[in-house]
This record gives structure tokens, C-alpha cells and sequence, in this order.
């Protein structure tokens, strides 16, 4: 032993190093841990428990308290919730006296015989258990810990469904072999797992007879410190303050049942003890009320007291338990979903696993006995009371309250069915072949992680899950009552894009707005060019025919389409009018006026009727303007009366067929004469009707006139007549008179070898050929008056587009140069 | 039903075309009535009763841009102002009467007459421009043909100095009888063809000018 204590093996490489070394010096590991290593030594430890006196027993179990405040430097207690570390016996003292006054009490009373100590003993683990199950269960203090109970319900059934030895751990297991293994093999378990005690629980055989049997000599009772958990080194569970602080963290309708349960059971007054109550019955006091106090205790309690009473009694609320704990879970339809989620974390759980074996002797003696009173009253009471007023708060924050019965009995006979499915889910997760999960999980851990676990997640303080933890935190969706917030709707932009947008807009805006045009200068050389052409031509135009001059001489020679037109004009009857058609516009009235000035003439002189008519409705008025003309303007003072030497047939309408028509039916075509007379008057179709005047008698159709003159500048206009009226006209009476632009169209149907097919007859073309025909007359007409005019404004116009074109291609040709010039400069 | 053209229309139209035509080549009544002249008298009332629309709908256009807001469209306003004013003159006193012919010989004529005066002048300073905007081949045989052509028609020329002017004058006749005329007699040619063409196509209805 000293040997050993001389050197220490390094557990990395498992060689020995002398006993001041920090590290390994083989591998350099670490051989001592930073942490406060645990008074527990080796004298302590499962080495040599199994030699150990009843006094050493008991010294290792007042370790306990010393090991809890040895313990509390772990720094992993800090994590321990607050009911655990107040329950510590550093923060309360009073709450190592009671467990070291009772110990005490047995050793004063000398009544620590075998079986006093193994069944305080025995009791001391199955209280310890309970208690370590429920700091194990940090599920159970979630979800439930005012039902502290029901986990050792859950325990105690699910190790009923549970696999015999093998299956259980083995510090369960290792319980049966106490009972038949010599003390002297116990020595070679110290290295043993620490499933092997558990293992020794788990058998409920070897259980029982540990009960029956334990004696405080048997070293085997005591398991070393190191192979304990932490919950059985820990004797805090007897702590008042656990009981208070515990009570807080219930929620109300827990903590508010105390009283009733007081009254459930007579308490036995001649319990063995007279101290306060463990811890783990703090912890059952949760649910059933009991504060410890003696008073309160059952009868079995009473009976473990006893060291000659039978350990019957002492399983009898375990196995009632047992027994009533699917009867009241059933019947606790209140709890709603939380049994599920309960039974759930059971399966995973440390409980879960520690179901008893209904074959076991234990578990049949359990059964044998009926459920104490208490608890049945307990019991009872839950299943009447839970769901009518006994938790007011609970009812009514889910609503039960004010259900009726019928949707009450309903709802507890869906959650009956709901919770038979989930325990039947429990059965069937223990499977024969291996440990469960929550055995292999029930391993001492280190206080750090359960403590950690305990820690975490904020205490619910209200509702119907008062009193649990880490719950999932509803208030960001639930209670958040206040008012939306309102963001504004106004675009927020920096003043960087509301730059770019302004920007943007302009230019958009600028799209859609015409750009004006330059304004030229007033004195820009185009404008005075185009002011100064317009003044040479002024002054041309004017000053022959202002200054009345006759320099230029008229044409000599007749042309032969003015020639034709004389010898039709020759031969006109004086009974039959002449169609004469106005069809040119007032712009074009200058030329063609003088054109057939001489014409007119002509026709006027000898006393030829005229029929007027136009397919333009200006033409009309064109027609009565040569007429007045004739009869006003000195040389000509000719006498024409309207009915009697003209008539105006007026506008034909319609275009093309208007003329088509016209050339068929022209008494149908035009009824209404143009004259000067009142609409209202010309609405008189027979007074207004011009075929009844005496011009017009003669006219049966267009083939009766003796001659039809077309003065046109348009040859659209010219090729119409000659296509839609020219063959209903009598042959060779049709000639034109035209402008200057038109002739090259006309003249066509003029020019043609055989007279036979010549569509028109005659042409008088312009100033130059009323001119010409003037001449021919011996007349001096207005076309006389214009040709010096019209000579010099064709010669000015001819040099002013000589002279003005040729500066311009030499203004052009110099820009050109100098542009050119500038680009060599800037090349070289 | 939605068919891609009228029916009702394009048979009216093509059966009015059909007939005219079959009646000009045959010239028969039916029922006492010659449908190819009745036909034709429809076609002149309605080209009096559209001259008549095309006026109302000219005075309701500029009437309707003298109610629109902006900048008074004053040039609307003398429109609509000598269209009432005229036709009421030729209806009240007659289109021959001499308030109507006032406003013919005073105003509507010498206002023409001025337009073409001034085209005058533009002629002949865009013949001077036109060197300068586009001096190329074409250019130079638009402007030496105008100015051959003006200055042979100018009795100055020919008429001054017979020599030179009777060659002058021969060769410019020469040019208007003919290349002008078989440039014009082409066109005109054309214009037939043309005419023929869109003749057949509203006759057969593919070609459909009165809507649709």
C-alpha cells in the first residue's frame, strides 16, 4: 500500500512514476489532476470496504456529510440548481445534525445489529435511490416534480416488464451476489465497473434478501466512495432547507396540497424516529404532503424503524406505487399532454429502465401487500379531486374547469388510451438482449454535467407549467400583445439616389418636350439672300408691266395645237353653247386667266352661248370671275347675260363617276344652276333648274355641245375628262387649256399621228400661248401686258440661279479646302 | 361570328363594281331601270354628301382645338371664322352673288395667287442652294435642265436673236414633245395599269378601301 502510494501509475501509458512527479516521466502526461481531488481515498474506496467494522461503516457513512462539503469545491456543484446547493451541509447545518442525530441514534441504541443496519441500510439505498433518481431525472423535474411518485411508479413498472439479472446493471446485479459471495471476493470487484452495483440492485431477489439479510458488518453494504454516485454520497436530500427551497420551486397547487394530504393517514406515533424526514422523502413529500415530520411518516416507515420488523411492510409503498401509478396517471386526465411527453422521457430516463420483475419474490411480496392507506387515500383523493377544484389555477388556465363531465369522462378516456399506448411504447423499448439506453445512461456521471443539466433554462413560475424547466420559451409568438409597429411609407432614399432620380426624370422629361428649332439670325446670309432674290424678281416682274413696256416681241409662229383650237373656234355654230370646264385652282388662275383671255375673247365676240361647269366647287366661281371679267375690263365690254348667252351648271360632284355620270345623264347630273339668287329661291328646282334655260334648250346630251375647252392645271383632272367624259363628247370638239406644269402629261393625248384616235384636239398652253394666240388675232391683251414681265422674270430667274448657285459651290468649295487645310495643319 | 372582313360591305362593294362593269359593256335595263346610271347618281350624292362631312368635320376639329387648353389656336379660329362666314355669304345671297364673289376675287384668289408667287422665289434660292447641299451628277443634270428650259422659253432668248434662239427653241421643243412625253405617257401608262389592277382587286374584294 505504500508502495503503491509511493508511486503513481500514469494512466496514459501505465507505467510507474514516484509519487512528487506532476507529470508522466515517460509520456509527460499528467499525473495528478488540476481539480480537488475528493477526500475520498483509498481506504474509502471499494479496496478495502469489504474489511471494514461496523464502526468503519458508520465512519464511512458520517464521510458522507464530509464528502458533500469536500464536494462542494467541485467546481461542477456550482451548476447545481438552487434547491441542491442550498441543501448542502455547508449551507445548512442543521441539515447534517438530523442525519448524523439518527445515525447517532443507532448507535446509541445499540440496536445496529445486522438487520437493523441492513434494513436501514437497504432502505438508506432505496430512499437514495429515489432521491438520486430524482436528481438524475432532470426530466422528471422538468416535466413533473410535483409528482415525484409517479417516476418511482414508472420505475417500479417498468422494472416489472424488465429482463431478470442479466439485463439489469450491474450495481444491481451485484446485489444478489452479496448475498451468496463470500466477503473475501468483494476485494476483487474494486476495479469492477461501476455497473456492477447497480447490477446488484437490480436483482430484485438478491434485493430482498439484501434486505432481509444486510448486516452492518457486511462491508459489502457500504460501497466505496468512488464507485458511488454522487446522489448516494450526498446526504443533503435531509436537508430542511431542501424541503423549503424545493417547496418554493413547486408550483402552488403542488405545494398548496400539503395540507390535505396531512390528513390522510394516522401517523404512527411510535415511529423510531424523531428527527426530520431524508430528502428523498422530501421529495415524495412533494406529492403526497409529507414534511418530514414523523407524525406524518406511514407505517412502514415505522416499520423499517424497527429492527425486528419484516421488510413486507417496507416494500408496501414501493409496490403500491407501483401499483398506482398507471391508476393515477389515468385517472389524472388533467395533466393532458404532459403524460405522454413523461412517459417518453421515462422510456429514455433512469427510471425507466428500473421496472421490476413480477416473477421476483420482491415484487410479489410487494403486491401481496395492499396499498398503504395513505396512499390509497392519496390516491383516491387524486383521482376525484384533480379534476374537479383541486387545482383551480391548473383548470383554469387550460379550461378544464369548465368543461363539462360528459367532455371531461371524454378527455380521460382518450388520455386512458393515450397513455396505455405510450406505456405499452415503454414495454416494448426494453428489449431481453442488452442494457437500454438509460441504464448504460444511469452510470455515475460526473455532478458537473447533471448539474449543468439542472441548471440550464429559466424556471416556469406560472401556469400549468410552474415549477419546470428549460421549456420552450412561447413569448415570441404568444405573448407579444403590444402593437404592431408602423413603419413609414414614406420612400426613404439618400440624397444620393434622389439625385440620380432627379436626374433621371430631367432627362426623360426633356424626351418629351420638342426641341425648338435655331432661330437664324435676322441678318444671316441666307435670309438675306432669300430677301434679296425676292426684290430682284419685284422689280423684274414689276417694271414692265408697271412701266407698261412691249420690249420683248410676242411669238411670231402659232403653234398647231393653238392652230386646232382656232379652227374649231371658226367653225362653232352660234346655237349651241360651248362646255366650258373650269377645273384649276385660284393659284393657277393667273396663268391660265391670260391664257385663254384671247380665247374668250374670241368666243365672246362672235356671240357663242356658254355652259359653265367645274368638278372642283371653286371652279364654279372661277367660271362667273372670266365671265364678269369680260364684261367689265376694258378692252372687253362684251354683254353676256346669265340664261341667256351662259348659263352655270355648277359643281359636279362625285370625282370620276360624278363625271361618268355627267357624261351619260347631264340633265340629271346638275339641276341646280350657279347663280346669284338666294339659297331659298335655287331650293325651286324648276326656277333654279339651268337645263330649262334658253342656252341650254339645244343640250339633249354632252354630245350636243359644240365644243368642250378644259382649262386645267391638274392632268389627274385632264385625264379624267378625257377618259370618263371626252367619248361621250362629239369627236374632235374636245381641247385643253393648261398651264405650263401640265402640258407634258397632256400633250400625249394630243400628240398622236392618226387625228382619227387624237383625244384632244387642240392645246393652249400657258402664258406663251395665249400670247401667241393673241398675236394670231391681232389683239393686245393682257398677254401682251405680262410677256415682258414674263420674259425678264424667267431670264432673272434663270441668272439668279446661275449666280446664287455658283457662289454657293464656291462658298462650299472653300470650306471644303479650308477644313482641309486645317486637318493637314493639325497632321503636321 | 367574327369574320377577318365584312361581308356586308365588300359585298355591296363588289357587286356595285361588277355591275357598273358588266352594264358599261352591255347597256341593258332591268325593271325599266338603267342601274349602271342609278348606280353611278348614288355614287355622286355620295361624293356631295362627303364633301359635306369633310366639311363639318374640318369646322368641328378646329372648333374643338378652341376649346383645348394651351396657346389659342388662333390660326383655328380665322379657319372657322371664314368657313361660317363663307358659307353663310353663298347661302344667303348665292354662289354667284357678288358678296360671294368678293370673297373669291379678294381674297381667296390673291391669297393663292400669292402662295405660288412665293413658291416662285423658293424655287429658284433652293436651285441656288442645291450646289451647295448636294453637288453631285444629278444635281448638276436637274439644274442645267431647268435652266435650259427657262432660258429657252424666255422670249428674250429666242425672240432677241433668231439665230441663236430658233435652235434653241427647236431643241427645247424637241425635249418637251419628246422625252418629256414618253417620260409622261409612261407614267400615265402606269396609272393605268394601276388603275386597272386596283380595279380587279376591289372587284374580287382583296382589296378593300371603304373599311374593313
Amino acid at each position: 500500500m505504500v508502495d503503491k502510494m509511493a508511486e503513481i501509475r500514469c494512466q496514459m501509458c501505465g507505467k510507474t512514476n514516484p509519487e512528487h512527479l506532476q507529470e508522466c516521466q515517460h509520456c509527460g502526461a499528467r499525473l495528478k489532476p488540476l481539480v480537488v481531488p475528493s477526500q475520498s481515498s483509498d481506504e474509502d474506496s471499494g479496496a478495502n470496504w469489504a474489511d471494514a467494522s461496523p464502526e468503519d461503516t458508520l465512519d464511512w457513512l458520517r464521510s458522507l456529510g464530509q464528502d458533500e462539503q469536500v464536494g462542494k469545491a467541485n467546481p461542477a456543484e456550482d451548476d447545481l440548481p438552487d434547491w441542491l446547493r442550498d441543501a448542502s451541509p455547508s449551507d445548512a447545518p442543521e441539515s447534517e445534525s438530523p442525519h448524523s442525530d439518527w445515525m447517532d441514534e443507532f448507535e446509541a441504541s445499540g440496536s445496529l445489529d445486522s438487520n437493523t443496519f441492513g434494513d436501514r441500510t437497504a432502505w438508506s439505498d432505496t430512499a437514495d435511490s429515489v432521491s438520486k433518481l430524482d436528481e438524475w431525472l432532470p426530466v422528471d423535474e422538468e416535466q413533473g416534480w410535483g409528482n415525484p411518485d409517479e417516476s418511482l411508479d414508472d420505475f417500479f413498472q417498468q422494472k416489472e416488464s424488465e429482463e431478470p439479472t442479466g439485463q439489469l446493471p450491474s450495481w444491481l446485479t451485484a446485489r444478489e451476489e452479496e448475498k451468496t459471495v463470500p466477503l473475501s471476493d468483494t476485494e476483487g470487484r474494486e476495479t469492477a465497473h461501476d455497473d456492477d452495483w447497480l447490477n446488484s440492485i437490480g436483482n430484485e431477489d438478491s434485493m430482498t434478501a439484501t434486505v432481509m439479510n444486510l448486516n452492518p458488518s457486511d462491508s459489502n453494504m457500504s460501497p466505496p466512495a468512488d464507485d458511488l454516485p454522487n446522489w448516494l454520497t450526498s446526504p443533503a436530500a435531509d436537508s430542511p432547507a431542501l424541503s423549503d427551497d424545493f417547496d418554493d420551486d413547486l408550483p402552488s397547487w403542488l405545494t398548496g396540497n400539503t395540507s390535505k394530504f396531512e390528513d390522510l393517514e394516522p401517523t404512527t406515533k411510535d415511529n423510531a424516529f424523531d428527527g426530520e424526514f431524508p430528502d428523498w422523502l422530501d421529495s415524495l413529500d412533494s406529492k403526497t404532503g409529507m414534511t418530514g415530520k414523523l407524525e406524518n411518516m406511514p407505517e412502514w416507515i415505522d416499520d423499517n424503524a424497527s429492527p425486528t420488523s419484516g421488510t413486507d411492510n417496507s416494500m408496501d409503498w414501493l409496490a403500491s406505487l407501483g401499483d398506482t401509478s398507471e391508476e393515477e396517471q389515468v385517472s389524472e386526465g388533467g395533466w393532458g399532454a404532459g403524460m405522454e411527453e413523461e412517459i417518453n422521457s421515462l422510456e429514455k430516463g433512469p427510471l425507466g429502465g428500473l421496472s421490476l420483475d413480477p416473477e421476483d419474490s420482491f415484487v410479489a411480496e410487494v403486491k401481496k401487500n395492499n396499498t398503504p392507506d395513505w396512499l390509497q387515500g392519496l390516491q383516491d383523493d387524486s383521482e376525484t379531486d384533480l379534476s374537479e377544484s383541486e387545482y383551480p389555477g391548473f383548470q383554469s388556465a387550460w379550461g378544464f374547469g369548465e368543461q363539462p363531465k360528459s367532455a371531461q369522462r371524454d378527455f380521460s378516456e382518450t388520455q386512458d388510451d393515450a397513455k396505455s399506448e405510450a406505456l405499452a411504447e415503454v414495454d416494448d423499448s426494453t428489449t431481453p438482449g442488452g442494457l437500454p439506453s438509460w441504464v448504460k445512461a444511469f452510470r455515475p456521471m460526473d455532478g458537473a454535467d447533471i448539474a449543468t443539466e439542472h441548471v440550464e433554462g429559466e424556471l416556469e413560475r406560472v401556469g400549468p407549467l410552474a415549477g419546470l424547466r428549460d421549456l420552450l420559451v412561447p413569448e415570441a409568438d404568444i405573448t407579444k400583445t403590444s402593437k404592431p409597429p408602423t413603419y413609414s411609407s414614406v420612400l426613404q432614399v439618400s440624397t444620393l439616389q434622389q439625385t440620380h432620380t432627379q436626374l433621371l426624370q430631367t432627362l426623360v422629361e426633356s424626351e418629351r418636350v420638342p426641341e425648338p428649332a435655331p432661330i437664324a439670325s435676322p441678318l444671316s446670309s441666307q435670309r438675306i439672300l432669300r430677301i434679296v432674290f425676292a426684290i430682284i424678281f419685284l422689280l423684274a416682274l414689276l417694271f414692265p408691266i408697271l412701266g407698261d413696256t412691249q420690249i420683248v416681241p410676242l411669238p411670231q409662229s402659232l403653234p398647231s395645237e393653238i392652230q386646232a383650237i382656232e379652227n374649231i373656234s371658226v367653225g362653232l355654230p352660234l346655237d349651241r353653247p360651248i362646255l366650258v370646264v373650269f377645273d384649276y385652282e385660284p393659284g393657277t388662275s393667273g396663268e391660265l386667266e391670260v391664257a385663254s383671255q384671247a380665247l374668250f375673247d374670241r368666243w365672246m365676240d362672235r356671240g357663242i352661248p356658254l355652259a359653265l361647269v367645274s368638278t372642283s366647287p371653286i371652279g364654279t366661281a372661277l367660271g362667273e370671275r372670266q365671265i364678269a371679267y369680260r364684261q367689265s375690263q376694258v378692252p372687253y365690254n362684251h354683254q353676256y347675260k346669265y340664261g341667256e348667252n351662259y348659263v352655270n351648271l355648277g359643281y359636279i360632284a362625285g370625282g370620276t363617276a360624278g363625271l361618268a355620270n355627267f357624261a351619260l345623264i347631264p340633265r340629271q347630273s346638275v339641276r341646280m344652276a350657279f347663280d346669284s339668287r338666294p339659297i331659298w329661291e335655287l331650293l325651286d328646282y324648276e326656277a333654279s333648274n339651268p337645263w330649262l334655260t334658253s342656252v341650254m334648250q339645244p343640250i339633249i346630251g354632252l354630245s350636243n355641245f359644240s365644243m368642250t375647252v378644259l382649262l386645267t392645271d391638274n392632268p389627274e383632272n385632264a385625264r379624267n375628262w378625257i377618259e370618263q367624259v371626252e367619248p361621250a363628247l362629239s369627236r374632235g370638239s374636245f381641247v385643253i387649256v393648261t398651264s405650263a406644269q401640265a402640258e407634258p402629261f397632256i400633250r400625249p393625248y394630243f400628240n398622236n399621228a392618226d387625228p382619227a384616235q387624237q383625244q384632244v384636239k387642240g392645246m393652249l398652253v400657258g402664258l406663251r400661248g395665249g400670247a401667241a394666240y393673241e398675236q394670231s388675232l391681232g389683239q393686245t391683251g393682257i398677254a401682251r401686258l405680262y410677256w415682258d414681265s414674263y420674259s425678264l422674270g424667267l431670264l432673272v430667274a434663270v441668272l439668279l440661279i446661275v449666280l446664287g448657285g455658283g457662289y454657293n459651290y464656291l462658298d462650299e468649295l472653300r470650306k471644303v479646302q479650308r477644313q482641309t487645310r486645317r486637318r493637314k495643319g493639325k497632321k503636321s | 361570328m367574327n369574320l377577318k372582313f365584312p361581308i356586308l360591305s365588300t359585298a355591296v362593294a363588289v357587286l356595285s363594281g361588277v355591275t357598273v362593269l358588266f352594264l358599261y359593256f352591255l347597256p341593258v335595263e332591268f325593271m325599266g331601270i338603267d342601274w349602271r346610271v342609278t348606280f353611278l347618281q348614288w355614287a355622286s350624292t355620295l361624293g356631295a354628301v362627303a364633301l359635306l362631312i369633310g366639311f363639318i368635320n374640318l369646322a368641328s376639329v378646329h372648333g374643338r382645338k378652341l376649346d383645348n387648353e394651351g396657346p389659342f389656336p388662333f390660326n383655328s379660329l380665322v379657319l372657322v371664322l371664314a368657313m361660317v362666314i363663307t358659307f353663310g355669304v353663298v347661302l344667303a345671297f348665292g354662289p354667284a352673288s357678288a358678296a360671294a364673289m368678293f370673297i373669291m376675287n379678294y381674297i381667296q384668289l390673291p391669297v393663292e395667287t400669292s402662295l405660288m408667287a412665293i413658291l416662285a422665289v423658293t424655287l429658284v434660292y433652293a436651285s441656288t442652294r442645291i450646289a451647295r447641299r448636294k453637288a453631285d451628277l444629278f444635281s448638276l443634270v436637274f439644274i442645267g435642265t431647268v435652266l435650259f428650259i427657262l432660258f429657252t422659253t424666255s422670249a428674250l432668248v429666242t425672240d432677241f436673236i433668231p439665230a441663236i434662239g430658233g435652235p434653241l427653241r427647236a431643241f427645247r421643243d424637241w425635249i418637251a414633245n419628246v422625252p418629256a412625253t414618253a417620260g409622261a405617257r409612261g407614267i400615265l401608262l402606269g396609272i393605268a395599269l394601276g388603275t386597272i389592277a386596283t380595279g380587279l382587286r376591289i372587284l374580287m374584294g382583296t382589296d378593300r378601301p371603304y373599311g374593313g
